[in-house]
């Protein structure tokens, strides 16, 4: 751990946690096809940190981003996000927290083809209750104030992604994942969605959890995580973050 | 290619519930078609050999010369068997009950060239007695009469006793019709029996009809019946009648040549169903199947190696359901026969296994699969592999629906609901599926019980709206009218007069063999309706109503002129004054003065041998019929309402081929709605798992789903209530006949509880997409591409 990282965590006052993982476990099937996805995790983020989980395939990190987002349950261990127990929460629980809490950016995008970009982050909008001008603004902050209208059958991949982004900010979500969010863009293009994700980040308050193979970006974050065979192999602060629009891979 | 099978077996299985469905729907399209085409074949092949042994006559000549008729006939070509006889009515008793008795005669051996009896029960008549008679089954059944009982006719000397020694069945009266404006007639009200001639020229000479019969031979030429029909009118024969008008037979006919349609109609419609959900299904696998596709074309498979093993999915699932539908058809087939034929009591049964019937069966699966299966498969072999093996999906283009470009206020309304009315143009094919499906269904459930309603209709409006008389009462003699008065018994409200004339109405050279029915110009026992049920008034003298289906068969029109044959060269001009709009028979109307004036003795000396009864409010219908009964002169009173109640007893048999219907309307709805909507859910189950990441309830996208699907089902519905309600009126008028004319009546209600019916159905049928949803595996879905 850095320097910068031990004094993040150790000295006071140390912000609040927002993410906290203790002793968590993942395991998949039983017998001679059990597989442990991750092991006795332990992990502290507090709000507003940019975070990259950096691993190879398999190595975990996404099954750790699919608990944070209470998308499954652990094996065993305690997960808090926002001061909710996920690891006990119900299933219409963990939806509300989702549905309040989280903002989700996947690596294909996953827009909803019959809706234009101004729906489909209106939708998430009319699902938490917030008014549809907030779907407008949140489309502005990532740059398509002026592709509202547009299917995403017309919108580049980089496009669909930054709406992919603004869906996610319209409910202002203390937590953020992302996976693997550049993995399908071109450089240029992967530059403008971290930069969204930054801006996120940094203007909201939000702790981002970026999943990626991609080290390059790991140099963007305020803090980097490496996963291997489900264990963090390796939990670093970046004392000099550069800024997304220098970073190459 | 054994490993492609192999994986198409592994895909069938992966499917299973989408394959058993479409399985189930091409076996009931199979069993359909060899259920009602054997069963057709199976009752025509019944009814002909028994026409065959018992030398039913393809022609029967009435009135005239019918000894000269009958013997010069016998010489033209083409005629194998000519004879004579004499047919009378009257009334019978049988202990005290009393009714209307056809009596045939026989020669006294019983046997007769044409038009033999087939004894089931007892003996045939002794040569050498006329006291003996044969009574066809129907009425032995109706009043338990059995070898060894006795029954009397009334005769002109009175009541004569006659021995029952046989009960037997008759190939003209299989289904015993009294003429072909009564075709349904209680058995205890009338029925046939078989005597020798004697006892037939023992009654009231205008109660008995002196006819020719013949038979044609086999391979007689096909004008033979036209050249016997020419010269028995020219002899001066006053009607002729054909095997193919013969009451029984062309009620009969009219049941059987059903089936024949719904062999036709009924497979098409479950073939239709299974293969468009073989075409959603198949598409929906092609496109989960790309980069396998793109692996296997860079790997050296050639195009038409992809269209075949993508066209063997439709074949098999078409194969697999054409033998155990082959099986189901051809065990229900003689089923279908045997229950027919016993319900009527046809004495013969013909049950074969027809090879050309099971040939095309095993053939109509895999067609129907295979042309099904064609275009999803040829969509295969053309995919490009380099594109597919890298994974690009083009992603689903997006536009605003039809509604939101037709009518901006649309655009307003909730964007979950926008999002529903948008997805029913995503996958336009798998929309369209749906759409005729639930059309398909709905046509088949409407049809089904459009014909129930009309029946009903048609008998309510025949038996209550027409007719309003609580009793027909039959006189032993002919009664002046203003003896009528003596009918006029406790609980009787009124009386009034009925004569009846047999007559052949002629215009041009179209004849017709019918019986004109004379009443009093202000009756009350019948309303007559005309065209969109205006009132019509019986016409002054000379003037005749003419049932509706007459003015096509007569070819006339108000104002024309009819003559009224009533034999003994004797004819009456007649003015048509309209036509009335009545389900069952096909009469001429006209007043008491005008059919009175059609017999030798004029209207000097009027007299009448049935009169119409209506009961006082709250009487006793059996008390009072008794009471008829016992009136001096009266040989039977008929109570109207058994007529309506035996009529209604027959709707039984439709009730139960609703219920069929309904069933496999139901399950070929519910075949295709599963398939469509679980490939529905699992073409979108990224999409579905994307939402429920981002916070939508479970129970929210199945709501969100199903307010897609319900609008699917609702837009088949439109159609499918405007195509059942066109096959409805199609089925109905194929049935519409001087016998029974069925215009399509559907109750409001039937077309709200068929809509309502398929939405359950589409309801329940996406149960299982929808529990799909909640088992959505979220975290693996929502890394995949969205397709």
């Amino acid at each position: 751990m850095t320097a910068a990282a031990r004094r993040l965590l150790n000295d006071s006052p140390a912000p609040s946690p927002l993410i906290e993982l203790t002793g968590v476990s993942k395991t998949y099937g039983s017998g001679e096809l059990r597989v442990d996805a991750l092991h006795h995790i332990d992990l502290i983020a507090p709000a507003g940190q940019f975070v990259v989980v950096l691993g190879p395939s398999g190595s975990g990190k996404t099954t750790l981003m699919n608990l944070i987002g209470g998308i499954e349950p652990p094996s065993s261990g305690r997960i808090c996000v926002a001061g909710r127990d996920l690891t006990s929460a119900r299933d219409d629980q963990l939806t509300e927290y989702r549905r309040t809490q989280l903002g989700f950016v996947f690596q294909f995008f996953n827009l909803i083809p019959t809706l234009t970009a101004l729906e489909n982050v209106a939708l998430v909008a009319e699902l938490v209750g917030v008014p549809d001008t907030r779907a407008q603004d949140a489309l502005t902050e990532v740059g398509l104030g002026d592709r509202a209208d547009h299917f995403p059958s017309s919108l580049s991949g980089g496009e669909q992604q930054r709406v992919a982004i603004a869906r996610a900010l319209v409910k202002d979500p203390s937590v953020l994942l992302a996976d693997e969010p550049t993995g399908s863009l071109d450089l240029e293009t992967g530059r403008h969605v971290l930069a969204a994700l930054h801006r996120a980040s940094r203007d909201g308050g939000r702790t981002v959890l970026l999943v990626t193979h991609n080290s390059a970006i790991a140099a963007t974050a305020d803090r980097v995580l490496r996963i291997g065979s489900g264990e963090i192999l390796d939990d670093e602060m970046v004392a000099q973050p550069i800024p997304p629009e220098e970073v190459r891979w | 290619m054994r490993i492609l099978r192999r994986a198409l077996w592994r895909d069938a299985r992966a499917h299973a519930g989408q394959v058993a469905a479409l399985v189930v729907t091409v076996l009931l399209g199979v069993a359909l078609f060899g259920a009602s085409y054997d069963a057709f074949a199976n009752l025509t092949a019944s009814y002909r050999g028994l026409y065959d042994r018992l030398a039913m006559a393809d022609l029967i000549a009435t009135g005239g010369p019918i000894d000269e008729i009958a013997r010069q006939g016998s010489e033209l070509a083409g005629v194998a068997e000519a004879g004579t006889r004499q047919v009378g009515e009257t009334a019978m008793k049988s202990g005290s009950h009393r009714q209307l008795a056809r009596i045939v005669g026989l020669p006294a051996d019983g046997i007769p060239a044409v038009n033999k009896v087939m004894v089931l029960q007892g003996s045939n008549l002794d040569p050498a007695r006329t006291d003996q008679v044969l009574v066809e089954q129907h009425l032995a059944g109706a009043l338990q009469l059995t070898p060894g009982a006795t029954v009397s006719v009334a005769t002109t000397t009175g009541w004569t006793s006659l021995h029952v020694v046989g009960i037997v069945a008759s190939p003209e009266y299989l289904w015993p019709a009294r003429s072909r404006q009564e075709a349904i007639v209680p058995f205890d009200q009338w029925g046939v029996l078989f005597a020798n001639q004697d006892v037939v020229t023992a009654l009231a000479p205008e109660q008995v009809e002196h006819q020719a019969l013949f038979v044609y031979a086999k391979d007689a030429p096909a004008d033979t019946g036209s050249r016997v029909r020419g010269l028995a009118l020219a002899l001066g024969a006053t009607s002729t009648q054909s095997l193919a008008e013969q009451p029984s037979e062309a009620t009969l006919n009219e049941d059987v040549s059903g089936f024949g349609e719904m062999s036709v109609a009924f497979p098409l419609l479950f073939l239709l169903a299974a293969g468009l959900g073989v075409s959603v299904m198949l598409s929906r696998l092609i496109a989960q199947q790309r980069g396998q596709i793109g692996v296997l074309r860079a790997t050296g498979f050639t195009r038409s190696a992809i269209r075949r093993h993508y066209l063997s999915y439709g074949l098999l699932i078409g194969a697999v359901g054409s033998v155990l539908g082959a099986v189901v058809g051809g065990l229900a087939a003689a089923s279908i026969t045997r229950i027919y034929t016993a319900t009527i009591s046809v004495p013969v049964t013909v049950v074969d296994v027809r090879p050309l019937t099971v040939v095309t069966g095993l053939l109509l699966g895999p067609i129907a699969g295979g042309i099904a299966a064609y275009f999803p498969a040829r969509r295969a072999a053309r995919i490009d592999p380099a594109e597919a093996m890298r994974g690009d999906v083009p992603i689903g283009r997006g536009r605003l629906s039809w509604p939101e470009r037709l009518l901006p206020a649309v655009r307003h309304l909730p964007l979950r609901w926008r999002a529903a009315l948008r997805g029913l143009g995503r996958n336009p094919r798998r929309s369209i599926s749906t759409i005729i499906g639930v059309a398909l269904a709905a046509t088949l459930v409407l049809v089904s019980w459009g014909m129930i309603d009309t029946v009903q209709i048609l008998l309510e409006r025949q038996f209550v709206t027409v007719q309003h008389q609580d009793a027909t009462v039959q006189l032993a003699q002919p009664l002046p009218i203003d003896q009528l008065d003596r009918l006029a018994v406790d609980g009787v409200a009124a009386v009034e007069p009925q004569a009846n004339a047999s007559v052949t109405l002629v215009h041009g050279d179209h004849r017709y063999a019918t019986t004109l029915v004379g009443l009093r110009g202000d009756t009350t026992m019948h309303s007559f309706l005309g065209a969109g049920d205006t009132r019509l008034s019986l016409p002054g003298d000379g003037g005749v109503l003419l049932s509706s289906p007459l003015q096509a068969t007569l070819d006339v029109a108000v104002g024309d002129t009819v003559e009224a044959d009533t034999g003994a060269n004797r004819t009456t001009s007649l003015r048509v004054a309209g036509f009335t709009n009545e389900p069952l028979g096909a009469y001429g109307y006209a007043s008491l003065t005008t059919v009175f004036g059609l017999s030798a003795h004029g209207a000097a000396q009027p007299t009448v041998a049935t009169a119409l009864v209506r009961f006082s409010p709250g009487a006793d219908r059996t008390t009072v019929l008794n009471r008829l009964t016992d009136v001096d002169g009266v040989a039977a009173a008929l109570d109207s309402r058994e007529f309506y109640q035996l009529a209604q007893q027959f709707m039984g048999l439709f009730f139960a081929f609703v219920a069929v219907m309904l069933v496999l309307g139901a399950i070929m709805a519910f075949a295709l709605i599963f398939v469509t909507m679980t490939t529905n859910v699992a073409e979108r189950s990224v999409e579905l798992a994307t939402l429920r990441t981002l916070g939508m309830s479970a129970s929210t996208v199945s709501r969100l789903v199903t307010s897609e699907n319900l609008l699917l089902i609702v837009v088949g519905l439109i159609p499918g209530l405007v195509l059942g309600y066109v096959t409805a009126a199609a089925f109905t008028a194929s049935f519409s006949s001087d016998l029974f004319r069925f215009d399509l009546e559907i109750r409001p209600t039937t077309f709200a509880i068929t809509a309502a019916a398929i939405l359950a159905v589409g309801l329940i049928s996406q149960g299982p997409a929808l529990r799909s949803i909640g088992r959505i595996d979220l975290g693996r879905l929502t890394r995949q591409r969205a397709s």
